[in-house]
């Protein structure tokens, strides 16, 4: 674990345990290779027919590498998860940037109030 | 107005009166004048003059005996006049200061906010200074449109070291300053400005203080260095402790207690609302001049002479302030220093009885509304040069709202008659136009009235001071428990802020409303326990949207070394 309090603890800790409730088997910091370099993803989530990676972001600097991990990974659905709405705001203005659009391509940007929200929408 | 001979021809009169009324200072009316000095004036010039005398004389009979005022150029509207027409001047003559004289309900707080919206976006810095009631801090979501975001402070929130050295000056020359303040703001002895001088300085040297440092000395430290001071003449130093241990016990560590406090430096870069109307008459003194002093000192220590003004102060209700009876002889002396640094201080008051005679000389601007009494209208009306007709017209005339103001700049500097035209500042004005007042509505809610941007500004506390108390240090640790924690080397927290550190410690990462249960503690008490803990380090703050719609949760993060202290504490977190 190299995050923060609030990267570890609060948005990880919380998805992690709702996603064990659900069924899910969950690894925090799966190791992934993404361009011949070894990275990690914050938490993949493995569904029976479904896999998750969900990467806790507090900026939007390494955007672009949480792209090339989940890539990488072969997951269905990348979630980047942000601590408040301004950080979505601007990750999803990353995401722009890098011409990435959000749903169509399986990337999805939440606060933690609404990837929860999401999980119990989705799973009910 | 001078009386003409008979004999002098008509056309010669009007050529007169309009000469004396600046009918003529435009370009057509100095070509005509020309012409007609000539002696070669036709109909169509003799016409222009007689029409411009006519309409000049009509109009004038609604001013009573007041002239019209010839102020139309300017990026300021002081309102309007009696036939409509706005009055203008610079924005630049507010720099020599303005005093507003009015009784209650004559406009004078309208006429502050109708300035106070024109100026706001074009000054760096306007601090309102709310003495009685609270009438500024309306204007916020009004200011907000215009991309200002005012501040409003109340007095129990200000972080504040009035021994804090000023921008740019020297430790040798703040002392005998703030001793003056002290002396006079407090109202003690003139033999206690050596005893606070001296004490002063003697505090910069052990605090090693050059105007760059980032820890003073605190009122704190200097009430204890004084009474501790056994060689100090003793009538002086009982009436320095007396005095100071009512204002420090009532404005508290939590605004007094920072070895760094906010630096007016900082401030005057901001719109702040200081809302002062729930501390006693000593503390708004105290506070007023720890602002302001500091930040005229500086500007002076600066070498700032002759500039544009960039920081608007509004006194409103500033009676105190400018008596000549009570301890404002501080605030009379600043307006004088400050003509010229950039500085405009405007004051309103009610009646004139007692403003010192320094403020009407030290204000070139004089505005006076309604009175209740016949003598404020002599003893303003005789600041203001009006002739006994004048004032009789005023006592007679005025109704709220309609103002005779006096400017002191410029070439044109006859008192005038204006209007102050009413605003509607209900919330309504601002939020009922769709999506963007939404938006309004929801940022001024969000938020806690713009403090947060002042609460980010470093200070240091002194957290030494946090739970002082005026009596001896062997009256405070009667208590066992209490004496135990003093021996430690850390500050001293009270039972609520232990009782809520140990929750967080238990229970980690959860938002701040879910403590004060499992502390067993009040929401209010645990929301300063909270502040507390965080200003002293042990807990941090993260502000996380945990919720799928709302505002963000503030999640509470202790600290590694408020788990040590807890330990250190034996588990029930006695000792920190």
């Amino acid at each position: 674990m190299n995050g923060g309090f609030v990267h570890d603890h609060i948005i990880i800790g919380a998805l992690e345990l709702r996603l064990r409730m659900l069924g899910a088997g969950t690894r925090r910091q799966a190791p992934v290779i993404c361009n011949g370099k070894r990275g990690f993803i914050d938490l993949l989530a493995t569904f029976p027919s479904h896999t998750l990676a969900i990467e806790v972001e507090l900026s939007t600097a390494r955007v672009f590498s949480d792209l090339c991990k989940a890539a990488a990974a072969g997951v269905h659905a990348l979630w980047i998860v942000v601590p408040d709405r301004r950080s979505a705001l601007a990750v999803r203005r990353g995401l722009g940037r890098l011409r990435v659009r959000a749903e169509r391509d399986g990337v999805c940007v939440f606060t933690l109030g609404q990837a929860l929200q999401r999980l119990a929408n989705s799973f009910p | 107005m001078r009386t003409m001979p008979d004999d002098i021809p008509e056309i010669v009169r009007e050529m007169i009166y309009a000469r004396e009324h600046w009918l003529l200072s435009d370009e057509a009316g100095q070509a005509a004048l020309e012409v007609l000095q000539a002696g070669v004036a036709d109909e169509f010039v003799t016409g222009l003059l007689r029409d411009r005398v006519r309409n000049h004389r009509i109009a004038q009979a609604f001013e009573g005996p007041f002239l019209l005022p010839r102020l139309s150029t300017g990026d300021v509207v002081r309102g309007l006049d009696m036939t409509g027409k706005p009055v203008l001047h610079p924005l630049q003559y507010l720099n020599g200061h303005s005093l507003t004289l009015g009784g209650s309900g004559s406009g004078k707080t309208t006429m502050s906010r109708f300035l106070v919206l024109q100026i706001a976006s074009r000054l760096k810095g306007i601090w309102l200074f709310d003495f009685r009631k609270r009438e500024f801090a309306v204007l916020r979501p009004h200011l907000k449109r215009v991309g200002v975001d005012l501040i409003v402070v109340p007095a129990r929130k200000l972080r504040i070291n009035p021994l804090q050295l000023p921008h740019a000056v020297e430790p040798a020359d703040w002392a005998p300053r703030v001793a003056d303040m002290l002396v006079l703001t407090l109202r003690l002895p003139e033999r206690a400005t050596k005893l606070i001088h001296l004490a002063v300085l003697n505090l910069y040297r052990e605090f090693r203080c050059i105007s760059t440092s980032r820890r003073f000395p605190t009122l704190f430290d200097l009430r204890e260095r004084i009474a501790a001071d056994k060689e100090a003449n003793f009538p002086a130093k009982q009436a320095v402790v007396d005095s100071l241990d009512p204002v420090l016990l009532s404005l508290g560590p939590e605004v007094l207690a920072y070895r760094r406090g906010w630096s007016t430096r900082e401030l005057s870069e901001r719109h702040i609302v200081f809302e002062l109307a729930g501390v006693s008459e000593a503390d708004k003194d105290l506070l007023l001049n720890s602002l302001v002093l500091p930040e005229f000192t500086s500007r002076v220590a600066q070498g700032v002479s002759n500039q544009r003004m960039s920081l608007f102060i509004c006194c409103d209700e500033a009676a105190r302030l400018v008596s000549a009876s009570a301890g404002s002889a501080g605030m009379v002396d600043l307006l004088g220093l400050v003509r010229g640094t950039g500085i405009g201080v405007d004051l309103s008051v009610q009646s004139a009885a007692a403003i010192a005679p320094g403020v009407l000389s030290n204000t070139a601007n004089k505005f006076i509304g309604v009175c209740g009494s016949a003598n404020d209208y002599e003893i303003v009306g005789s600041a203001m040069g009006l002739t006994g007709e004048q004032r009789r017209f005023l006592a007679l005339h005025l109704r709220p709202g309609l103002f005779a103001g006096q400017l002191g700049d410029g070439d044109w500097r006859h008192p005038f008659l204006f209007r102050v035209p009413q605003l509607d500042l209900s919330r309504d004005s601002v939020t009922s136009t769709g999506p963007r007042g939404a938006l309004l509505e929801l940022e001024d809610s969000s938020d806690s009235r713009g403090l947060d941007d002042l609460l980010a500004l470093p200070v240091e506390p002194a957290s030494e001071f946090a739970a002082w108390s005026a009596d001896k240090h062997a009256d405070i640790f009667e208590n066992p428990l209490e004496s135990a924690r003093a021996g430690a080397a850390g500050p001293i927290l009270s039972d609520a802020e232990i009782r809520f550190l140990q929750a967080v410690v238990a229970h980690p990462g959860q938002p701040s409303s879910a403590y004060p249960k499992q502390a067993g503690i009040g929401a209010q008490q645990a929301q300063k326990a909270r502040k507390r803990l965080v200003e002293l380090g042990f807990l941090r703050e993260h502000r996380v949207n945990t919720g799928g719609r709302g505002r963000a949760s503030l999640i509470l993060e202790p600290i590694e070394a408020a788990t040590e202290a807890l330990k250190a504490a034996g588990g029930t977190g006695g000792t920190i």
